[in-house]
């Protein structure tokens, strides 16, 4: 008797869960800030599965660990709710609008975009993504250097992806193992170094 | 087997693509163009339309590249292999927290990895907004490229004043007007 009360309980929660996470992916437009507006409204204020401090802290992780930081953060919150499944439900209802619309929408605009008007409003769209994109170089500037070697590593690292054909995923590890060499220097002497700020 | 290559070949760039979003844009361009999987003139015309679509646009091109190389399934393949070792990590790091928190070698891993993430984001500009007009003309030194230039610029410029507050979805939009009238 009381596990089946339990059981309906625990169907009740993925299942908020799931409806929660669903309409999250379904507004979730513009990426970034916009999403911890939207997080916060829907899991901090409505649901309060989080509180403001941990958000903070979801978001903040969310965006050192790799892979996709929307999925990161629907996996913590998912896991601090109910566990593994909890955390699967969540990551796996937040993707699934992006998943289906993409593909959908794809396919009925595919037809036009050799169309020359598609076309050039396209170019417009892309230049205004790399406006975007450079937007976020600004912001990751600010949490990424913090002493002078840090601009050398960034720009050997932008040089090696520009001007070599050596693959992304080696740069990005022999220069992650750079930085993480740096650090512990760092940490070994204890000085502050050339340190910016 | 085309199912398991797509399988590790997402597995790989979600295991490194450290920084998420944009700065995972040369991973996916390197994988596609080197597997022969979609060619990036394509890829950039579903970074357009991802614009419109919510939610994180590693998904869109997760999905666009599996559907091309091997259907639904491959979409579905592509997209959870990305997710794996967010998902793993994630659960592990909110179990161990605190211990991560305060560890000096953890930070000094996540703080080193930085640097490199903002090299990325750079070469992801370059990928989104240069390369595929230098594919069309085989130079840089344009009336095209300069109009690319100044566009940019002032995108940069009207996303970064702080007078009115413009919301993505407006700001895709007016750049699409902007590509129409002057491209």
């Amino acid at each position: 008797m009381y596990e089946t009360k339990g059981m309906v309980i625990t169907m009740k929660l993925f299942l908020e869960i799931f409806i929660t996470f669903f309409k999250i992916g379904c507004l979730a437009f513009g990426g970034g800030y916009a999403v911890i507006a939207i997080l916060q409204k829907e899991v901090v204020e409505l649901k309060q599965w989080v509180d403001n401090d941990e958000l903070t802290d979801i978001m903040a992780i969310s965006q050192t660990l790799p892979g996709i930081i929307f999925v990161n953060s629907a996996t913590m919150i998912g896991y601090r709710k109910k566990g593994v499944s909890g955390a699967l439900i969540a990551t796996f209802a937040s993707i699934l609008p992006t998943f289906f619309l993409i593909l959908l929408l794809t396919f009925v605009i595919w037809g036009f975009t050799d169309n020359i008007i598609v076309r050039k409003a396209f170019t417009g769209i892309l230049l205004g993504v790399t406006a975007l994109i450079l937007n976020s170089v600004k912001k990751t500037w600010k949490t990424a250097v913090k002493q002078y070697s840090d601009i050398v590593l960034a720009l050997m690292a932008t040089a090696l992806l520009l001007f070599t054909n050596v693959n992304v995923v080696y740069i990005l590890l022999i220069m992650a193992g750079l930085g993480f060499a740096k650090n512990l220097y760092y940490i070994r002497v204890e000085g502050k170094g050339n340190e910016i700020h | 087997m085309k199912f398991i290559e797509l399988f590790l070949v997402f597995l790989k760039i979600g295991a490194v693509s450290f920084g998420g979003g944009y700065a995972m844009i040369p991973f996916f361009e390197t994988e596609m163009v080197s597997h022969n999987w979609v060619s990036l003139t394509d890829y950039v015309k579903v970074i357009a339309i991802a614009q419109v679509v919510p939610g994180p646009f590693a998904v869109d091109s997760s999905s666009y590249i599996g559907f091309k190389v091997a259907g639904i399934l491959g979409a579905l393949i592509a997209t959870i292999a990305l997710c794996i070792p967010s998902f793993t990590a994630s659960v592990i790091i909110t179990k161990f927290y605190a211990q991560f928190k305060t560890n000096k070698y953890v930070n000094a891993l996540l703080m080193g990895v930085r640097p490199a993430v903002l090299g990325l984001l750079i070469s992801a500009a370059y990928i989104i907004g240069i390369k595929p007009l230098y594919q069309v003309s085989n130079t840089l030194i344009s009336w095209t490229m300069l109009k690319a230039i100044i566009v940019i610029g002032i995108g940069y410029y009207v996303l970064n004043q702080k007078k009115v507050k413009i919301g993505t979805f407006t700001f895709i939009v007016a750049t699409a007007v902007v590509g129409i009238i002057s491209f």
